[in-house]
């Protein structure tokens, strides 16, 4: 019989294998970050040709062909003449009127006729005589006017798009006929003419006439244009998306799932390590299960975030794809937009289910739980700080924070008041479940069963120790959340003086930092090592920073200063451009740099280094840090960068971190501030996404990989220092 | 009390006879040795009884349970330890540990507290945190002893644990031995190293060419053979044997 329990205990077996091998990380992630330009190029190469073909229009250089007969007004032909698409052309025929109006008879009874039998067609059966009998007179009718159509044809111009015929009647009043062979050359024209284009044709020409002629319009016959089909096939793009999903995640489950699993089971035997699980109560049901189950994972975990992605482009109506295809009124936006605050959620809660698998004590896994609660309230919370304004949302995922969000996302103006619950709300929530999984890790750390919570950590005469813990890495978050939460609150409400009172919430940071580490008896200096700086790191420090940050500004189509004021930068001080300047970087490169890595590497990934893997203390520093960002809009890449900065830290030490994020913001202002470098961005290719994205990778991950005895790596940890 | 009953065991690959009609009995509180040359089939043995391989015929009986309608309950109480087994490179001795005490089928407090007493026994407590690919070969196999007794099992198959290893460690792991065998376990080891068998053997199986040939102990072996030690007798026994 087949236990679901040693299911459970294989497949978690394989899961952490597969998430500690770098090659397995690789394929299953890095294979994607290349995956996903090229699907967008795809994706987008199609569309562009479908909406090239939609938005096809008459040929620019075409020009509206008329001829014209008989008596006519000299002023209207001048008049025509001055309007480059038209040309005219006069000819000499001799059609008489007596023979147009014969023509617009019949024409005008083929026509009743036809719409009588559209009508008809519902009632078939009991019609069947009468249409049988239409038909014969239709067909008459067809072929009578096909005789007038070829005898006026052989009269007109075969080269017209337009014929004129103008008669003057006994009142002195002239008549003007109006039509087009059907087999004339803007016929063909016409049929690639949408609806809308003929009807717009058909206007701009009626509005033209009646100006100049001063004719009734119950003189203009309309045009006589055939029906035009337009192409009703479904779009290439959800052809590509429901096919290439849906058939992907059944191709997966179904056949690319094996090999693999097949694979790590021969893996397994060639290692010698498959004797350690058969020498277990397991059957080899249990064992492939287990194995099968695993590879399915790998393989959702990256299908999910590209659909969820590509779902939200569409659902935007992204400049790619058109808008108008999306009804204004939205289930689906509605929709979308649970999808993105639900998929934010997801994408963090499965990375603390990840880190809830190395817990070692209940204890632990507890507390993680307790983060996990804490990073869903934040983005549902999000959603209640901008108070109705759910469009708001749609910036978690920075993807698709492409130029049509952004400006919906500017023209939406917060609302005080709902700002302030959802505030209240948002930091109600975070605060408790902070209390709980301080105190969780109180237990664990004190041994006690019970603890007073926070109480417990401010009594400094008891909780005086050597060394940062989890408690105060999460109380130096909280601390941080206070004031970045007020910072954002100032940005997103007050315009000149917000600068200004950006100072505020950056001391208060400062002060958290200096606080906590005084609190906990860590010496600042001895963690902010400096060992000398060749130019090689320099360079490597600055390409690193360069190109990632070039990275994110392409991805993000925007510089990232400007997500978030999108207007003119208002100058901190008028009188001085550079000191304005000067101010930016000071605000949003150097003090940032410094103030976030002392918390967040400092203070909070060494907090957990102590008594948790290396890995723990990255997702765990790297949540917390995107969180931080999450009110600005920022969570996506700023959490990978979190990632990125505690390898960094992990080899280099915490003067590189602060190095890295300083450069980082400068470049990412570079781009912002200058006019030039922030409309390249903007008008960046799939291609050129294609071609940045990986060089980016490659080139930052120099700073990682060191060589062996290389003079820049740091030997110690801080965390071990300090213990 | 017989922990295990083999009845004409035996082993066909393709052409090759690795098992030929093998019966014997490994009682409690007692080492048996397998003893023989290279290829000789005792791998193949005892890969059989700890059910890695399947037998072409015969019949393995676990205290009066048959092996395949019993597997899993059997595996519960079977510690089975090869020289070519390897732990998870990826993990520490300690997630590894607790790996195996979940498949087991122990609560976490269990797996912990035997964990202790391996720790103790072994000194491991240096290499807990250390992952497998960092361990030396001594180290290496101070872990996989343990892993193969997280659950203290009653019968422990071990098939030349000790090759490769310094005489400190061998001693230990002999030790070890002949510990869990005042505990009443029932223990069968293979091995080259004639010494080992004169230490720890209460009873000598020798195999040769997949056939069980000799079944005795390592002082009859030396009487009936006439020789000065172990190392002789066991000369004169293949040579019998070929002859």
């Amino acid at each position: 019989m087949i236990s679901i329990r040693n299911i459970k205990v294989v497949f978690k077996k394989e899961f952490l294998q597969i998430m500690r091998d770098k090659s397995a990380l690789f394929t299953n992630f890095f294979v994607p970050l290349f995956g996903l330009p090229l699907y967008l190029i795809l994706i987008l190469e199609a569309t562009s040709y479908e909406s090239a073909q939609k938005d096809a229009p008459i040929k620019d250089d075409s020009v509206f062909k008329i001829s014209y007969q008989g008596d006519v007004d000299q002023e209207l032909i001048e008049h025509l003449s001055l309007n480059k698409k038209i040309e005219l052309t006069k000819v000499e025929s001799s059609a008489t009127e007596k023979e147009i109006i014969d023509y617009r008879n019949k024409l005008k009874r083929m026509l009743s006729l036809e719409a009588k039998i559209n009508s008809f067609k519902d009632n078939i059966k009991q019609e069947k005589a009468v249409l049988k009998e239409n038909h014969e007179d239709y067909a008459k009718a067809q072929a009578d006017f096909s005789e007038t159509l070829k005898l006026l044809k052989d009269k007109f111009s075969s080269k017209a798009d337009l014929h004129m015929a103008i008669f003057t009647n006994e009142d002195g009043i002239r008549v003007t006929y109006f039509f087009h062979s059907e087999e004339s050359k803007v016929s063909s024209a016409a049929l690639r003419l949408t609806k809308k284009e003929i009807k717009k044709h058909e206007k701009e020409m009626v509005k033209t006439f009646k100006e100049t002629l001063k004719i009734q319009q119950k003189d203009l016959e309309p045009f006589y244009f055939r029906e035009v089909n337009i192409d009703k096939s479904p779009s290439v793009f959800l052809k590509i998306i429901g096919g290439g999903i849906g058939g992907g995640i059944l191709f997966l489950l179904l056949i690319a799932t094996f090999n693999p699993t097949i694979n790590t089971t021969i893996g397994e035997r060639d290692q010698n390590t498959f004797k350690v699980l058969l020498m277990n109560p397991l059957s080899l049901h249990e064992i492939f299960i287990g194995k099968y189950l695993n590879v399915a994972l790998q393989g959702m975990m990256t299908l999910i975030p590209y659909s969820i992605q590509f779902l939200i482009l569409y659902a935007w109506g992204n400049s790619f794809f058109l808008f108008d295809q999306i009804p204004p009124v939205s289930g689906l936006k509605l929709l979308t937009l649970i999808l993105t605050t639900v998929s934010s959620a997801m994408l963090i809660s499965s990375m603390c289910f990840l880190a809830c698998s190395f817990a070692k004590t209940r204890v632990q896994a507890q507390s993680l739980i307790t983060l996990l609660m804490f990073s869903i309230a934040i983005p549902l919370g999000t959603v209640g700080v901008m108070g109705v304004k759910l469009s708001k949302v749609t910036a978690l995922i920075p993807l698709i924070n492409t130029p049509l969000a952004t400006e919906n996302l500017m023209q939406l103006t917060p609302d005080y008041l709902s700002i302030a619950i959802g505030m209240i709300t948002n930091l109600g929530a975070s605060l408790i479940l902070i209390w709980f999984s301080l105190g969780a890790f109180l237990v664990q750390w004190k041994g006690k069963s019970d603890s007073k919570g926070l109480s417990d950590l401010l009594d400094s005469k008891r909780r005086k120790s050597k060394f940062l813990t989890p408690a105060h890495a999460f109380l130096a978050f909280a601390l941080a959340f206070l004031g970045y939460t007020y910072g954002s609150l100032v940005l997103s409400t007050l315009k000149i003086e917000l600068l200004l009172y950006l100072f505020s919430p950056i001391l208060f940071c400062l002060g958290t930092a200096i606080f906590i580490t005084n609190y906990s008896g860590l010496d600042l200096s001895k963690i902010i090592k400096w060992k000398g700086i060749s130019r090689i790191y320099a360079f490597k420090l600055t390409i690193a920073a360069f190109s990632l940050s070039l990275m994110f500004n392409l991805l993000l189509k925007n510089s990232i200063v400007l997500e978030l004021f999108k207007v003119d930068f208002p100058p901190i001080f008028e009188s001085n451009q550079f000191v304005s300047i000067l101010g930016y970087f000071l605000l949003f490169a150097v003090i940032p740099g410094f103030v976030e890595e002392i918390l967040f590497r400092g203070i909070i990934f060494n907090g957990f280094r102590k008594q948790y893997s290396f890995l723990i203390s990255t997702i765990v520093s790297s949540l917390l840090f995107g969180i931080i960002h999450f009110s600005m809009f920022k969570f996506g890449h700023t959490f990978v960068i979190g990632l990125f900065l505690a390898f960094v830290y992990e080899k280099r030490g915490l003067f590189s971190c602060i190095a890295f994020h300083t450069l980082f913001n400068s470049f990412g202002l570079i781009f912002g501030l200058n006019d030039f470098s922030s409309k390249l961005i903007a008008s960046a290719t799939p291609i050129h996404c294609w071609i940045i994205i990986p060089s980016a990778l490659v080139l930052s991950s120099f700073l990682i990989v060191s060589k062996k005895n290389d003079p820049n790596e740091i030997e110690d940890r801080s965390y071990k220092e300090v213990a | 009390m017989s922990a295990i009953k083999i009845k004409n065991l035996h082993k066909r690959f393709q052409d090759n006879v690795a098992v030929d009609d093998i019966s014997f009995d490994i009682p409690y509180g007692k080492i048996t040795a397998l003893l023989g040359s290279n290829g000789a089939g005792k791998s193949t043995t005892l890969n059989m009884i700890a059910g890695i391989l399947i037998p072409t015929s015969g019949t393995i009986e676990f205290g009066g349970k048959n092996f395949n309608d019993h597997y899993k309950e059997i595996k519960s109480n079977l510690g089975y330890l090869t020289c070519d087994m390897a732990l998870y490179e990826s993990f520490s001795v300690l997630e590894t540990l607790q790996l195996l005490g979940e498949l087991k089928g122990f609560t976490r407090k269990r797996t912990m507290d035997r964990i202790e007493e391996l720790v103790d026994r072994f000194s491991l407590a240096e290499i807990l945190e250390k992952h497998y690919s960092e361990l030396s070969s001594g180290q290496k196999q101070r872990s996989l002893i343990s892993a193969s007794i997280i659950h203290d099992p009653d019968i422990l198959i071990f098939d030349e644990v000790t090759a490769s290893l310094d005489l400190i460690i061998s001693k230990n792991i002999m030790d070890f031995l002949k510990e869990e065998k005042e505990r009443g376990k029932a223990i069968i080891f293979s091995t080259h190293i004639l010494s080992e068998v004169e230490y720890l053997s209460d009873r000598i199986l020798m195999i040769e060419k997949g056939k069980l040939v000799k079944e005795t102990d390592y002082r009859e072996l030396i009487r009936s053979s006439n020789s000065k030690n172990i190392t002789e007798a066991f000369y004169k026994a293949l040579k019998e044997e070929a002859a």
